[in-house]
């Protein structure tokens, strides 16, 4: 056996399905993640992104398609050869174990020289900022540090790609968010292909160089944290990533890139990703904060507010208009909150729109 | 590390591999009492020098063995236990015919149960009662004499005896019944006696124990086995029936195929002779030696002594299970 | 990566060609009394399978078969081809083996040269089979299962097997209407088969009675010393068999100590129907009390304090929360002790008086009538009440309250019992371990005075004596339970393990099977093995390792059962996570599964060790002279009227148990020095 699994590697799913009889889990899913990027998977809970984690791990085997890590294919070899490590939700760290046991453990599976397992550990805690904790037992130490363990137990083999599984939804928002950074300026300083599943879109845009997001077995969309926020292809990911308002408006004309839309009474320009029919009704995306709140009678379509929350950063309404029920987060009157029953006009901003389908 | 595991779990299915010793060994069934078995296996030993692996089984349990092991015999010698087990095995072909060089010493009345030379008989015991007196004289009741006295309503539920369907002593005691009374009135008599009966055990022996702990007065036992009991210090006294009584012929059989014949024959031969038959006694084995020269142990009483019936062994042999079904049928199931 | 694919195709080239040099010397088949030893010894090789070409012809062909094998692990081909290929070739080879066993005479027994051929092969598929990902798992898994599945196979179904066939099978031919004909002409059927049932019925409400009495006061009781009352209750699970009967005697019989000597009294009940279920009700409701425990301690608490904040009292909340969850316990610890009770031996043979029961009947057909057809028409009946009662058990009830038979301790401080309940629970129990506690002291004082009932003189000649004669077979017992204990409680865990964390064809009965030997009586399994295992081609009888066979299929359950439960306890994603750290499956078994799941280890190794030191109905037709067992020499002392040393060697039973538990313990938990209760 190889003494390190140094290099990573990129990794290529192939047709992926997998059924737990007669539930389709994951259907017919390709994808590429290349070499030292950091993927997320995102979804709602059951679309199959963690069957995905565990089938590129090999603790699931795909019921058709193929794996390939670095061109070699994958897909039937037992998850103790794939060089591929894994961070837990729970962490799994060994209860009967200390810090340094946890950490050694693959290198001691390796048949390492003990000195040599004494240097890698230390490097790999001092990378993870837990110096000095070897001799803690696994149950001593904090959520933050038990994560960080975890971490270090899967970045000390120097694995081909390394998953993580939701490894930050045991921790409260704070550290969580200290985490993502952590993770991924790690990620980013080793160059590891990393393959990241989360249900939580906000984890997703931070730290993802890619993210594919997962809708009932299947891909709904693959494309780079700003791509997929500012220009999703479906009703799905427009509304799984970020808040967003879909809106019914009527397709004109096709220009280019660019679609002619009657919405609410304006006519305006709007980018699309797959190229819609004149005449047809379609959907449109605008997010929150994309939507001007401007007394009555500038420009624009009208309505009433409905609810009205102070929220700190900025102000959240919810206008009713002609177009239904928008909502809008308002970052530039700060502290003035409108009431509710005010009649407000309403713009959208240039470049903000997209069509969805 | 697999295959550590790979290579322990064929060393599981690997048979044992039998280490076998130079010494000259011989192994004994014996389906008497232990203390019996284990005397006769330490004398051996000590005076020959050869090995006895022994293993005290009942005479039904080593029938069994007998038949489970014919395809390889594990046993050379089968020592006591009644004739019927021993005759159905020589019947069989598990056991061999053999006769002994000091046949001829051996009482003619009790060599040959059978008649046909396929069992050799090595001791006798006659059929009794052992009687708590100490319980009895507390009862104000006397000392029964003999069957018929069996039947008195004042002994209700202090008899025992063994179960006829798992007994050897317990069959003897129907036979005897039937030697001495004729098959149908022999089953009148033993549902009369299952009326004072107290509960039928499974070994034959086991009344006795029950009759020396004051369980019951009286059990219906080998009077050997009571002599032994009244000498461990049960309050107990034999009883020879009066009327005649029914008696076993214990049994030495040199088993069929058996590993060691020749070491089983010079044991046969040994276990005839009168100095074993003797000392027998020395462990408190108070059966009847069958050697014509052995002395009867002082405490034992002799054969001549007791009134005995004219007992066939051919026609127990024949009809054993038919009367077992028999009193199961018409005399078990009454209440009582 | 492409190196450990060498590393294998290794391994299968060098297996086949030391197995090929091994059978040139090893012989496939010897007569039945002639061992591998010995005819190594003698420098004898009639048996090898070059000799034998032309008398097994299928197996000579799996020589050519291993060496096709190990060219082709070294030959450059396709992975997939080469996967084909060798599926085919160990597949082949296990028909052709088999084909070969079914045509040799029973004369002849399979011998080291056969094993090892057939496991070579099974190894063989074990490795491409996990290789081709049919089996999930490493080779170690595929290679556990499949050699489970075989020795489940052989050691269990099989001996059953051969009880249903010489039920059926009457010189040659098959007549089915036999099994009806023999049980019909034999007077005693119906009669033992009612008082089976109605015994087994009594105990099972009685020990679940008590078993509920006892685990009540033990973990909701306010009763100060209820610890102490699980150690007592628990006494009579390390009990050989006859002690509780013998103990009944002593104490209830006619002359009985408490009933003639206290009271005065002329009593017959000692012998029959009650003292079996005295006896009986003494030695199961500890197993009840196990199950009950477990559950009433899983209960949660939360439920009825919320029936309190509801405004309910106390007693009513006890009868509408407690008593319906307790329910499939309840059921579970009833139909265990049905089962229990119906293949209990010991207790029937010594008290059973004219109460004649299928366990004892079955024996008896064959020592008091010599008829081994009937024993198996009888044992038929007793298997199917049994079997029946289990399947019951195990899919009506079992799945509801199975996980807390051994269920860890628990978190929460429970709520004590209504008051009125309480006190009368623990009067209850307390009476029950002065019995339990006075019988056991009969015992013990039986074997210190001359005579008991008739001469109470102190005296020590009864252990003499044992140092005397005893010795042999006391020694061949501690070795055989020291040796079996260990295998069995491994084998118990592996099943656990594999049935738990592995998805296989035929796992449901994989489990089911090797869960069955529970419900086998022991007597059916002593006549099963001895019909099967004297007689080519698979030989053991005479040996002490049918014993040690024989030991770990009838006790391997109980490992299964704690170690099934502890692993639901443990987060499979350690597994998971050791196994993505590169450690093998049985590296992780060894680092991470085996010291999580000490407790259960302990209680396999105990049950083990204890059900082998105490077994009687299984082993009394497989003793030998050379491997004469602790209790059927007591029986045979019993029988014998010396009650003296009989109770002597009980005693010394009952001390060597409990140091060899402390031994265990001492050793299963050694090196825990960690706590290894965290929540993962």
């Amino acid at each position: 056996m190889d003494e390190t699994m140094t290099g990573t590697a990129d990794l290529r799913f192939e047709n992926i399905t997998k059924k737990f009889g007669n539930v389709t889990a994951v259907n017919d899913v390709s994808f590429q993640i290349d070499h030292g990027k950091l993927v997320t998977l995102l979804g709602p809970s059951g679309c199959g992104k963690t069957t995905i984690l565990r089938m590129i791990a090999g603790l699931e085997v795909p019921t058709s398609g193929k794996i390939y890590l670095g061109g070699e294919d994958i897909t039937d070899m037992p998850p103790n050869e794939r060089k591929i490590t894994m961070v837990f939700q729970s962490y799994a760290l060994f209860p009967h174990m200390n810090v340094y046991q946890n950490i050694s453990y693959g290198l001691k599976v390796k048949k390492w020289k003990k000195d040599r397992i004494q240097v890698a550990v230390k490097e790999a805690l001092d990378v993870v900022g837990l110096k000095g904790l070897e001799m803690r037992g696994a149950s001593e130490l904090s959520g933050g540090q038990q994560q960080r363990v975890a971490l270090a137990r899967a970045l000390v083999l120097k694995p081909k790609v390394l998953l993580f599984d939701e490894p930050l939804s045991n921790l409260d928002a704070k550290l969580r968010n200290r985490m993502r950074g952590e993770i991924r300026n790690l990620q980013k300083d080793l160059g590891i292909t990393s393959v990241y599943v989360t249900h939580d879109q906000s984890e997703a845009l931070a730290i993802a160089d890619r993210i594919v997001v997962m809708d009932n077995s299947i891909i709904s969309q693959i494309g780079g944290p700003v791509e997929l926020y500012t220009r999703p292809e479906n009703n799905f990911v427009a509304d799984f990533i970020g808040e967003a308002n879909i809106v019914e408006g009527e397709l004109l004309k096709v220009e280019g890139d660019l679609a002619l839309i009657k919405l609410g009474g304006m006519q305006l320009k709007v980018p699309y990703s797959s190229r819609p029919e004149a005449g047809t009704p379609v959907r449109v995306m605008i997010r929150p904060e994309d939507i001007l709140i401007q007394p009555e009678g500038k420009t624009g379509i009208t309505g009433k507010i409905e609810f009205a929350m102070y929220q700190g950063a900025m102000n959240d309404y919810t206008v009713v208009t002609e177009m239904g029920e928008l909502r809008i987060n308002d970052y530039e009157t700060k502290g003035v909150v409108k009431v509710r029953g005010t009649k407000v006009s309403l713009s959208f901003r240039e470049d903000s729109l997209f069509i969805v389908h | 590390m697999k295959r550590i595991i790979v290579i322990s779990l064929i060393l599981l299915m690997l048979p044992v591999f039998a280490v076998i010793g130079q010494q000259k060994e011989v192994n004994l069934y014996g389906s008497a009492e232990v203390r019996t078995i284990e005397y006769l296996a330490q004398q051996y030993e000590k005076e020959t020098g050869v090995r006895v692996n022994w293993i005290r089984l009942s005479s039904g349990e080593t029938l069994a063995k007998l038949r489970a092991e014919s395809a390889n015999p594990q046993g050379d010698v089968w020592w006591g236990g009644t004739t019927d087990p021993h005759s159905i095995a020589a019947l069989e072909g598990l056991t061999e015919d053999y006769k002994p060089s000091i046949y001829d010493e051996i009482d003619p009345r009790f060599r040959d149960p059978l008649g046909n030379g396929s069992v050799i008989g090595v001791y006798v015991g006659a059929l009794g009662f052992s009687v708590n007196k100490k319980l009895l004289d507390k009862m104000g009741l006397p000392v029964p004499k003999g069957w018929e006295d069996l039947l008195d309503p004042r002994y209700k539920g202090l008899i025992g005896v063994a179960n006829i369907n798992t007994s050897g002593t317990a069959l003897t005691t129907l036979a005897t019944q039937i030697f001495r009374l004729g098959e149908d009135e022999g089953m009148e008599y033993m549902k009369k006696l299952h009326a004072n009966i107290s509960n039928y055990t499974k070994s034959g022996s086991a009344p006795g124990i029950l009759a020396g702990r004051g369980e019951i007065a009286i059990a219906i036992i080998f009077l050997h086995d009571s002599i032994y009991h009244a000498e461990q210090g049960y309050p107990v006294i034999p009883v020879a029936p009066v009327e005649g009584t029914g008696f076993e012929i214990g049994a030495v059989n040199l088993i069929a195929g058996a590993p060691n014949p020749e070491e089983a024959k010079k044991f046969i031969d040994w276990v005839i002779s009168a100095k074993t038959q003797e000392g027998l006694g020395s462990v408190g084995s108070y059966q009847i030696p069958t050697n014509i020269n052995a002395k009867v142990p002082d405490v034992a009483i002799p054969i001549d002594e007791v009134n005995t019936v004219d007992y066939d062994f051919n026609w127990v042999a024949e009809n054993g299970t038919r009367i077992m079904d028999r009193w199961t049928r018409e005399v078990f199931v009454l209440p009582r | 990566m492409i190196s450990s694919a060498i590393k294998k195709e290794q391994f299968i080239w060098i297996g086949s060609i030391v197995v090929f040099m091994l059978l040139v010397v090893l012989p496939f088949y010897a007569p039945l009394n002639q061992g591998t030893a010995e005819l190594l010894t003698e420098g004898d090789f009639s048996g090898t399978l070059w000799n034998v070409r032309y008398e097994a012809p299928a197996a000579a062909l799996l020589l050519p078969l291993l060496l096709i094998s190990a060219i082709l692990a070294m030959s450059p081909i396709r992975k997939k081809l080469k996967l084909r290929l060798f599926l085919a070739i160990s597949l082949l080879g296990i028909t052709l083996f088999l084909v070969q066993v079914v045509l040799l005479t029973p004369e002849l027994k399979l011998t080291s040269g056969a094993f090892i051929l057939f496991f070579t092969f099974l190894t063989l598929l074990a490795l491409t089979l996990s290789r081709m990902g049919i089996i999930r798992g490493d080779s170690f898994i595929s290679g556990s299962i499949l050699s489970i599945s075989v020795l489940l196979v052989i050691f269990i179904l099989f001996p059953l097997l051969v009880i249903l066939v010489r039920s059926v099978v009457v010189e040659g031919s098959l007549k089915p209407g036999n099994f009806i004909r023999t049980l019909t002409a034999y007077p005693s059927t119906m009669r033992i088969l009612k008082n089976s049932i109605l015994m087994a019925g009594t105990v099972g409400v009685l020990s679940t009675i008590i078993g509920l009495a006892f685990a009540l006061v033990v973990e909701r009781s306010r009763f100060r010393l209820r610890q102490f009352m699980r150690a007592f209750s628990l006494l009579p699970i390390i009990t050989p068999p006859f002690v509780i009967g013998l103990a009944i005697i002593f104490m209830f019989g006619r002359a009985g100590w408490f009933t003639s000597g206290i009271l005065g009294l002329r009593v017959n009940f000692v012998f029959g129907y009650f003292g079996i279920v005295l006896a009986q009700t003494l030695s199961f409701a500890p197993m009840a009390f196990l199950i009950l425990s477990g559950v009433i301690r899983s209960l949660d608490s939360a439920l009825e304090e919320a029936s309190y904040t509801l405004g309910s009292s106390r007693w009513h909340s006890f009868k509408t929360i407690i008593w319906p969850l307790l329910r499939p316990g309840l059921a579970n610890a009833f139909l265990l002790s049905v089962i229990e009770s119906l293949a209990d031996f010991g207790n029937p043979i010594l008290l059973g008086g004219d109460f004649d029961v299928l366990a004892t009947s079955i024996y008896l057909a064959i020592v008091g009538r010599y008829d081994e057809m009937l024993a198996a028409c009888l044992g038929l009946v007793l298997l199917s009440i049994t079997l029946t009662t289990f399947i019951i058990q195990r899919y009506w009830v079992g799945n509801r309250s199975y996980v807390t038979v051994t269920g860890k301790p628990s978190r929460n401080r429970l709520l004590p019992l209504p008051k009125g309940l309480d006190y009368t629970l623990v009067g209850g129990t307390i009476l029950w371990v002065v019995l339990t506690v006075t019988l056991y002291g009969s015992v013990i004082t039986g074997s210190f005075v001359k005579l008991w009932g008739i001469n109470y003189e102190f005296t020590l000649q009864h252990y003499k004596y044992f140092l005397e004669v005893g010795l042999e077979s006391y020694f061949t017992t501690l070795k055989l339970a020291a040796i079996s204990a260990p295998i069995t409680a491994t084998m118990g865990l592996m099943v656990a393990y594999l049935v738990s964390r592995y998805t296989f064809f035929g796992k449901k009965t994989f489990e089911f099977t090797s869960m069955l030997s529970f419900a086998i009586p022991g007597t059916i399994v002593g006549i099963g093995y001895v019909m099967t295992f004297n007689t080519g081609p698979l030989f053991f009888a005479g040996t002490a390792m049918i014993l040690i066979i024989c030991f770990v299929f009838r006790n391997m359950p109980v490992g299964i059962r704690s170690g099934m439960a502890a692993l639901q306890q443990i987060d499979v994603s350690l597994e998971e996570a050791s196994i993505t750290l590169g450690a093998s499956n049985f590296y992780t078994l060894r680092k991470v599964v085996l010291p999580l799941i000490k407790p259960a280890i302990f209680s396999g190794l105990v049950f083990a060790f204890v059900r082998s030191m105490t077994a009687i109905s299984a082993v009394i037709f497989l003793v030998t002279a050379k491997t004469k067992l602790a209790t059927t020499v007591i029986l045979g002392r019993i029988e014998g009227g010396k009650l003296g040393i009989a109770t002597a060697y009980c005693t010394v039973l009952i001390v060597t148990m409990m140091i060899a538990i402390g031994i265990m313990y001492f050793f299963t938990n050694r090196t825990s020095k960690q706590n290894n209760a965290v929540a993962v």
